[in-house]
């Protein structure tokens, strides 16, 4: 990856995005996996706009709302445990501004190609794609298998759990 | 004069009367409810409701109930208390009907070439690439001498992509660029080691020709392709001989604007497509027959038109668009008034120049190109609509007496007079949906009147074909409501340009769109891909005024004094297109140069330019010695 492509990237870790670059926050659910939080980045990269990952408990409207007011952009997504997720902005107070299911590799795209477009202010794309059928799954696979940092991922998952667990205890350590 | 808002209490005595004056429109059927004593007329209550049908068939009485229900409802009757009524007047209404057409003039078909030029949202990388196009299969069997451009269908991932073209790289094969099918442009360019041109979002890239020699040229952000728009630039990429570039100019002239283009050379004739001739329109008149071609455009066939005044009748050449169109109309009108169609006469016609978006023949994303059209408007005229069988039909259906009222045009002028500010002499414009229809009336109350070809449905048409859709109760939305672009969740910029802010947070289907504000502040975002605010409102504006400003001077010059406009003092706008909220101002500020004072009528104060003719029947009923 060269610098051009620094577009998405786990906040507080070594693959984090520039300080200071305006983001759209994504926040999910610690369990949630990097391919499928990679898959909103897609959506927000072809529209040339960064997302910051970053991970938390809380219901999805909960890490929706946490997620816009971190964002410089004001932009935030939110997906919970069971697969829902919230695109909220700082400017609507209460409720999340777009709630959808993302369950489907495109839908999640469209999350973050919608999340993006609001952050330019231009129209978000017209429809929700449907759930999951057999195509959205097929595309994942190719990526799995010829990523060319396949063999790293295991390495990047163990430094990434690694990571979670010393903050974990630091916090813990922290509180005590 | 005024409308009771107190439900009727008293018992009728003998003297009075109860009149429905019932006006059948080719949109609209208009309900004027009015209590008759003597010569003392209280108007009580109107009602409105869509015309059911073609005006004057039997299919008008559904209509009928409802807008006469609406009106015995809000005068405290029960909403089929019909039996209340003791007279129905109906207009007679004018026997004409209006049919509306585009006839498409120029169109783009790419033979010797194969291009793509569209605008996908995003597109991948700047510049130019020169190559031959490669299936993206093939491309571990390039040779690392050869300069490609891999086509790239759908099924593959953008990381598997960004992979085998990073390897073909590697391998010393020079990759200029890439037509991509789904919306991944960006994300393969930021996978490569270097930036090239990559066009996506190509609906039908199977039809992409593969080892041809191609050109895929994308602009920066904000900037448009200049080189594959320029037919000499063309020329130079591809070695064409001047005869060649010629024929590449077509290509160029649909790619202008665009952001990202490709040209593709391909052998001679793969793209074949017949053409229908637009025809010629044969117009009669007293002096014998004119012929003029459709494509020479609206100002040709419009002073034709007026060469001929008045049209005896008009006629298409057989086997042309324009020569079916006639036909149409023909039939239509023989079918309603069971009279021969030879016997049917298109009186009048009106024809508008249009820009119509056109799919271009040949191209691979569904471009399209602006081409010229013209939008017809004809009008027919018979004897008479069958307005009596109608009339007997209704007093059997609701059990009361219906009587037929006197010429629509002398109805509306008796309606437009009960506008304060009004006398005669007074010319009045009735713009409707179907037709655009102008009346005189001297001081002697002697009246000419004028059937016109032209109104609400043909600005309708027109809107469709300029924005390049086919649904017409969008078209209808578009011409009744103003515009507005939608800026975040809670702001939108008005065409005027005003800002206004919600409490609400505005849907996000509406969310950076240009949207329709409805009078409710319902706001209808336009599903037109990336259109903005002024093309809308450009094209809207120029249909209105194309149809209604032209007609109501046409109008005018047929029934002013010695046909000079300047002898018309005052002109009273009824109808339901002098509703619209810019028609009326249009109108007014183009008859200011004529001196005529003109504006929009509100007939018995307070009902606006609506139920103009409902309301002279009534008036008439007292005059006729009802």
């Amino acid at each position: 990856m060269n610098s051009r492509t620094a577009w998405f990237g786990r906040v507080d870790s070594d693959s984090a995005l520039p300080e200071k670059m305006p983001a759209i926050w994504l926040v999910t659910d610690p369990s949630y996996p990097e391919a499928e939080a990679r898959r909103v980045a897609d959506g927000c990269e072809e529209e040339g706009t960064p997302l910051a990952w970053s991970v938390r408990s809380g219901d999805t409207k909960e890490l929706a709302r946490f997620a816009c007011l971190s964002s410089q952009l004001e932009v935030g997504i939110g997906i919970g445990r069971d697969g829902s997720a919230a695109i909220a902005l700082v400017a609507v107070n209460n409720e999340p501004y777009i709630e959808m299911d993302a369950a489907d590799v495109r839908q999640l795209r469209w999350l973050g190609q919608a999340a993006a477009r609001i952050s330019k202010s231009q129209p978000i794309p017209a429809e929700v794609p449907e759930a999951a059928d057999e195509s959205g799954a097929v595309a994942l696979e190719p990526t799995a298998a010829l990523n060319p940092a396949q063999e790293d991922n295991t390495a990047e998952l163990a430094r990434i759990v690694a990571e979670a667990l010393l903050n974990g205890m630091r916090k813990g350590g922290g509180s005590v | 004069m005024r409308q009771c808002v107190i439900p009727w209490i008293f018992e009728r005595m003998n003297l009075m009367a109860i009149v429905a004056g019932i006006d059948i429109g080719n949109a609209t059927t208009e309900t004027a409810l009015a209590r008759v004593d003597g010569r003392n007329v209280t108007f009580i209550a109107t009602g409105i409701s869509d015309t059911t049908g073609i005006k004057g068939t039997l299919q008008n009485i559904a209509g009928l109930r409802a807008s006469l229900g609406m009106a015995l409802e809000r005068a405290g009757f029960k909403r089929d208390e019909y039996g209340a009524v003791d007279v129905i007047r109906l207009n007679k209404a004018a026997p004409v009907i209006g049919d509306v057409a585009m006839e498409t003039v120029t169109e783009t078909i790419v033979t010797e070439s194969t291009m793509i030029g569209h605008n996908p949202s995003t597109p991948g990388g700047v510049g130019v690439g020169l190559g031959t196009t490669i299936s993206f299969e093939g491309i571990d069997a390039v040779r690392t001498d050869e300069t490609v451009i891999p086509v790239i269908g759908a099924k593959h991932d953008y990381d598997f992509v960004a992979a085998k073209i990073r390897e073909a790289i590697a391998r010393g094969v020079k990759v200029a660029a890439a037509i991509c099918q789904s919306d991944d442009g960006v994300l393969i360019v930021n996978r490569l080691p270097c930036v090239i041109p990559i066009v996506d979002e190509v609906s039908a890239i199977e039809r992409v020709p593969l080892g041809m020699r191609c050109c895929v040229e994308v602009a920066p952000p904000g900037r448009v392709v200049e080189l594959l728009a320029n037919p000499y630039d063309i020329a130079t990429l591809f070695d064409l001989s001047p005869e060649e570039t010629k024929q590449i100019v077509p290509v160029a002239r649909a790619l202008v604007g665009n952001r990202s283009a490709v040209v593709i050379r391909t052998p001679l004739g793969e793209v074949k497509e017949r053409r229908i001739p637009a025809g010629e329109l044969y117009i009669i008149g007293p002096q014998g027959k004119r012929t003029v071609n459709v494509e020479d455009g609206a100002d040709a066939i419009q002073n034709t038109i007026l060469a001929c005044c008045p049209v005896e009748n008009i006629f298409g050449q057989p086997g042309t668009n324009v020569g079916g169109m006639m036909e149409r109309v023909r039939r239509t009108m023989s079918d309603l008034t069971e009279i021969p169609i030879a016997d049917v006469y298109i009186k009048d016609l009106l024809a508008v120049d249009t820009l119509v978006p056109q799919k271009v023949v040949g191209g691979v994303a569904g471009e399209f190109s602006l081409e010229s059209g013209v939008a017809l408007a004809v009008m027919v005229k018979t004897e008479e609509l069958p307005m009596q069988k109608l009339a007997a039909a209704v007093a059997r259906d609701l059990g009361v007496k219906v009587e037929v009222g006197g010429v629509e045009a002398d109805m509306a002028i008796r309606g437009a007079l009960t506008t304060p500010g009004t006398k005669p002499p007074i010319a009045i414009l009735d713009l409707g949906a179907g037709s655009s229809d102008a009346s005189f009336m001297r001081t002697d109350g002697t009246v000419t009147l004028t059937h016109l070809a032209g109104a609400g449905n043909m600005v309708n048409t027109i809107i469709a074909s300029e924005l390049g859709f086919e649904s017409m109760e969008l078209a209808e939305a578009i011409k009744r409501n103003p515009l507005c672009r939608v800026e975040s969740a809670f702001h939108i910029r008005q065409e005027d340009g005003t800002v206004r802010f919600f409490g609400e947070p505005i849907d996000p289907s509406a969310y950076g769109r240009v949207s329709l504000l409805h009078d409710n502040d319902f706001m209808q975002p336009l599903m037109l891909g990336n259109i903005n605010v002024e093309r809308v409102r450009s094209a809207r504006r120029k249909a209105k005024q194309e149809v209604f400003v032209k007609n109501a001077i046409r109008a005018l010059e047929q029934v002013a004094p010695n046909n000079n406009i300047r002898l018309v003092d005052y002109v009273v706008l009824v109808g339901g297109s002098a509703k619209d909220f810019e028609i009326a101002n249009m109108i007014t500020d183009a008859l200011a140069r004529y001196g005529i004072v003109a504006g929009r009528g509100n007939i018995r104060s307070t009902e606006g330019p609506r139920n103009a003719v409902a309301t002279g029947l009534v008036l008439s009923s007292v005059a006729d010695g009802q």
